[in-house]
């Protein structure tokens, strides 16, 4: 890793440096060139740091986030009963996948599977309030959606109340578009670990290097 | 192929990162510097090949390149590809962040076999192409890979067959793909620069 030119130079160096943290004072131009790579893992150390700043914000910022690789969407029809869908992020439907639903009061109401288009449908009990599904897959996928259901009222009146306090909930796309902003945040976080590691890895070498210095001097 | 969270029993996910925790170790040992800008491409590739769906088969699949992984790497393989599966965790919502140990065991201990059965290539001078041999490895990566899921699933109460079959027969057409990618890439880079493959350990 360390070329016999540069140990020639620090060789020199050494005589009147300070040996810290992997850096030396009285560097000079006639260093060679080469040797400048020891010098990027302090340009590096700042990258590190405003990318795992630029992660945190797009963690907090994303909506899908943390939606898991299968995907579930819940629709109150017009006759009351309610449909299930769930599917992968490219949109293909999950099929035969297990469904739960838990009523507001947490225990479990209903149980089935998808069909082949992945969708489920239920009519759900007269129970006002917040309604539960899981679905579980069986390649280990698991995932889960809530929909409220509104109380004491017909089919008709509840999905009109359901329009009325959601008028802007929509289907979700059930093919997610390509994450640009995740892609580029993920390569800068690998380009910086691997900046980190480099870093580290070159210090321990520094490290060996001050020590066979040392001992050839004394 | 991504366990997600609240699949597997906590003694399961939490035994899953210590596994983890001692096999990157080793494998950040094994790491030279003069690896780690090859490291990095190749984590990057891993990092995104999961976006890339395979419209094959009953159900959704994306290609894994952990077999491929392998033979570039090596040992090495196993630290890429944690830090690859915790990104695609925390940025694009696969798998999940408990499952991180064992989604990086599934996917990483088939990378290191991969590597093994490459290597009995050059090991054993077998008179077959390189091509064969990039492809098996990247063809048994994914393999692996579903047997290892199956696995854990069944340690939480799935049947064993059952999984296996169906994830084996789910992911035939990215075993196939990543065979072809592996072995292209293993038999052009033995031609353009071998030492590559030669330099992991």
């Amino acid at each position: 890793m360390i070329k016999k030119d540069v140990i020639a130079q620090v060789l020199q160096l050494s005589e009147n440096s300070d040996w810290k943290d992997g850096r030396m004072d009285g560097w000079k131009g006639s260093v060679p060139r080469a040797s400048c790579r020891y010098s990027i893992p302090s340009v590096f150390a700042p990258y590190c740091i405003i990318m795992i700043f630029i992660a945190v914000h797009l963690l907090l910022t994303a909506d899908s986030a943390l939606a898991h690789k299968m995907m579930m969407d819940s629709m109150v029809n017009d006759n009351g009963t309610v449909l299930l869908e769930t599917f992968f992020p490219d949109g293909t439907p999950a099929r035969n996948t297990k469904v739960e639903v838990f009523s507001p009061d947490g225990s479990q109401f209903v149980t089935g599977t998808t069909n082949a288009d992945g969708q489920f449908i239920f009519t759900p009990g007269r129970e006002a309030g917040v309604w539960k599904a899981v679905a579980t897959g069986k390649m280990g996928h698991k995932t889960s959606t809530e929909f409220e259901i509104g109380a004491g009222i017909s089919a008709e009146e509840q999905t009109e109340a359901l329009k009325e306090s959601k008028p802007a909930r929509k289907r979700i796309a059930h093919k997610e578009p390509i994450p640009w902003n995740q892609i580029l945040s993920g390569f800068g976080f690998i380009f910086g670990i691997s900046a980190f590691i480099i870093s580290l890895k070159l210090k321990a070498d520094l490290k060996k290097l001050k020590n066979a210095l040392t001992s050839t001097r004394n | 192929m991504h366990i997600s969270d609240g699949v597997l029993p906590p003694a399961i996910w939490i035994s899953g990162y210590v596994v983890t925790a001692g096999i990157s170790a080793i494998s950040l040992r094994k790491m030279d510097v003069d690896d780690v800008p090859k490291v990095a491409v190749v984590t990057a590739s891993f990092f995104v090949a999961s976006l890339l769906h395979v419209k094959f088969g009953p159900t959704s699949v994306h290609l894994i390149l952990n077999g491929f992984a392998g033979v570039l790497l090596g040992w090495t393989a196993f630290a890429s590809i944690l830090v690859g599966l915790a990104l695609q965790a925390f940025l694009f919502g696969h798998g999940g962040i408990t499952s991180l140990g064992v989604n990086a065991i599934m996917m990483g201990l088939p990378a290191i076999a991969a590597y093994q059965l490459f290597r009995l290539h050059s090991k054993f001078s077998f008179k077959v192409n390189d091509f064969l041999f990039g492809f098996l490895a990247g063809f048994f990566g994914v393999f692996f890979g579903t047997i290892i899921l199956a696995i854990l699933l069944a340690m939480s109460g799935e049947q064993f067959f059952g999984v296996a079959k169906l994830a084996a027969i789910a992911h035939l057409p990215v075993m196939i793909i990543e065979g072809i990618i592996t072995g292209f890439v293993v038999s052009f880079l033995k031609r353009v620069k071998p030492e590559i493959l030669e330099g992991s350990k």
